[in-house]
């Protein structure tokens, strides 16, 4: 089960990736949409609807779980399986910076 | 203060051709026609407003109670009005002077995807059994029967023959469309990857 997921989420999507760093803090949908476009200097810029189903389909594939509710809106945090795909992805993403400066990869 | 004019329209969009009624709601709305309500299929009620830029949106999503709340306030929180829901189709708008670079409810191709998947798993594939089950069927049956010599026996062919090219229209119509909308975002999210 756990193996699909991995294999499901890596490589990720842009959104994938940042919906999931973004909750290694507490959060609920708006305030990631928020962080993302500041931290990526309007770059990434996240709709409704993604952000609502990609959060429903990570916390049904047990990368994110839902803390608590506060105004009609869900918080969510990672759960250790997300925070092992995120540190895949992240050591994908170093090998191909790595590889791209002419090093290998070891 | 008078009394806002109201004027209904009918119009039919298959669920393939969700990107067309946006394009036609946007339309009504530039024209100075908002969209109070969408009853039943087809049907649309307007309101006189200032003609304005929206952009209307359709989702499928058939959540209720606490979840649609949610659901509803996280499209609320990025500035979309909700206008109303039709089966299962939600209805957003938001002005294209507050959109700020999110013009539209699916930022990644993916989720555009699970959407048209959702609609073909719970509208297409019941369409399609039913019209393979009992539509086909009936009609191959009734012509190994042989061509009948009483007038109201032609008569209930020929209606059945009508009944059943429109169905084979509206499922092709619809299965055509979903499949060119899929390649559609297929092909933008090999590119864009």
């Amino acid at each position: 089960m756990e193996d699909r997921v991995r294999r499901v989420y890596v490589p990720m999507t842009e959104t994938g990736f940042y919906i999931l760093f973004s909750l290694k803090q507490e959060r609920h949908g708006y305030s990631i949409i928020q962080y993302v476009r500041r931290l990526t200097g309007g770059q990434v810029v996240i709709s409704a609807g993604t952000m609502y189903g990609t959060l429903a389909k990570m916390e049904k594939d047990g990368l994110i779980v839902c803390t608590r509710e506060e105004e009609k809106r869900k918080l969510y945090r990672q759960m250790p399986l997300g925070q092992e795909i995120l540190e895949l992805e992240l050591a994908r993403i170093r090998r191909l910076y790595k590889n791209s400066m002419g090093e290998e990869w070891s | 203060m008078s009394e806002k004019q109201l004027k209904r329209e009918f119009r039919l969009f298959t669920i393939a051709e969700y990107e067309k009624e946006e394009a036609y709601l946007a339309r009504k709305h530039r024209e100075g026609w908002k969209l109070v309500t969408a009853a039943m299929p087809g049907w649309y009620t307007f309101e006189e407003c200032e003609p304005e830029e929206v952009i209307y949106q359709l989702d499928y999503n058939s959540t209720q109670g606490e979840e649609k709340e949610q659901y509803l306030q996280m499209f609320a929180d990025c500035g979309w009005e909700y206008v109303d829901e039709m089966n299962g189709w939600r209805y957003f708008r938001k002005p294209l002077a507050q959109a700020d670079g999110d013009e539209a409810i699916f930022s990644s191709d993916a989720s555009r995807l699970e959407l048209l998947g959702r609609v073909f798993r719970t509208r297409m594939l019941p369409v399609l059994l039913l019209f393979f089950c009992a539509d086909v069927p009936m009609v191959a049956h009734a012509l190994a029967l042989g061509f009948p010599t009483r007038p109201v026996e032609r008569g209930v062919l020929l209606g059945m023959m009508i009944l059943f090219l429109f169905a084979l229209w509206i499922v092709l119509r619809c299965g055509i469309g979903l499949w060119q909308l899929r390649q559609r975002c297929r092909r933008d999210e090999e590119t864009l990857r």
